[in-house]
């Protein structure tokens, strides 16, 4: 399987990368990416089986990032993982088309409880 | 000189409460040192994160550098890091700390992106009235996060730099 990583700091994308193995994802290929242009961009010459992405970002904002793929008819399932969790935040990317929104701090047992219906 | 805000939805307890959660999540790592070489970095990092919308205010970070290189080693788990990555670190916290208190307000609200400086001596104070701060220990370093409200007429956002 093949997991895209958007968020523009490169912290938290490593840091993503260590939760997923340390939550028992071993040996999925892992693409990153900085902004949500760059993950539009990806998702297209790269076809990754997931996307779990930041909510704020510079160029492209995730839920930017969703809507275009939508619109461009690309399903690939999405998941956001971002500082902020607020109802309305997560009515809004319920109804753009995102799977989940887990809010940082996350663990690995909170990531799992969020990939183990998506990630084979 | 700081006047506490009245009617806050965020408190002291609050930013404790989401300290403890960031510390369990990401700098609890037992195969790195706690500390590094006194005085081998001196001076201060001040993150600060805006807020704007119904709420306008502004959540920011301050620890010292000695602190933040061990906050990015830990986050990293790697000995080796650049001055681009404790200010990649240090913004995130301040960018998670920040999510977190924006959950709280009952306003809708936007969250910036991170803004990150070092100082020599602590950060001057913005024109703003304190909400609330707490004095977070993360890795044996003082982490001082503070709440601020906006002043109306202070429409500058991000930092004071």
């Amino acid at each position: 399987m093949k997991i895209l990583i958007a968020d523009d700091s490169r912290v938290m994308r490593q840091i993503v990368i260590r939760t997923l193995r340390q939550a028992g994802y071993d040996g999925h290929e892992l693409i990153e990416a900085g902004n949500g242009a760059e993950a539009l961009d990806l998702v297209q010459s790269e076809a990754p089986d997931l996307v779990l992405s930041d909510w704020n970002m510079p160029e492209m904002t995730g839920i930017e990032l969703l809507r275009a793929l939508r619109s461009a008819n690309q399903d690939v399932p999405f998941g956001f993982v971002t500082s902020e969790g607020t109802p309305e935040m997560r009515t809004i990317a319920e109804e753009s088309g995102a799977l989940f929104l887990l809010a940082k701090p996350f663990t690995p047992d909170s990531l799992r409880d969020h990939l183990d219906a998506v990630v084979a | 000189m700081s006047v506490i805000a009245p009617e806050s939805p965020v408190t002291a307890h609050d930013l404790q409460v989401f300290g403890e959660e960031v510390l369990t999540a990401f700098l609890l790592e037992q195969d790195l040192p706690a500390t590094t070489q006194p005085d081998a970095d001196a001076g201060w990092v001040h993150a600060s994160i805006a807020v704007t919308g119904g709420w306008t205010g502004h959540i920011t970070l301050e620890v010292s550098r000695a602190g933040a290189d061990v906050l990015t080693r830990r986050m990293l788990l790697a000995e080796e890091i650049s001055p681009e990555d404790v200010t990649d670190a240090v913004g995130e916290l301040v960018n998670v700390l920040g999510g977190n208190v924006k959950g709280l307000l009952l306003e809708e609200s936007a969250l910036g992106l991170p803004q990150v400086h070092t100082y020599d001596e602590p950060a001057p104070r913005r024109a703003a009235v304190e909400v609330c701060h707490a004095e977070l220990v993360w890795a044996g370093h003082p982490v001082d996060v503070r709440v601020w409200l906006d002043e109306q007429d202070d429409t500058t956002p991000g930092d004071n730099s």
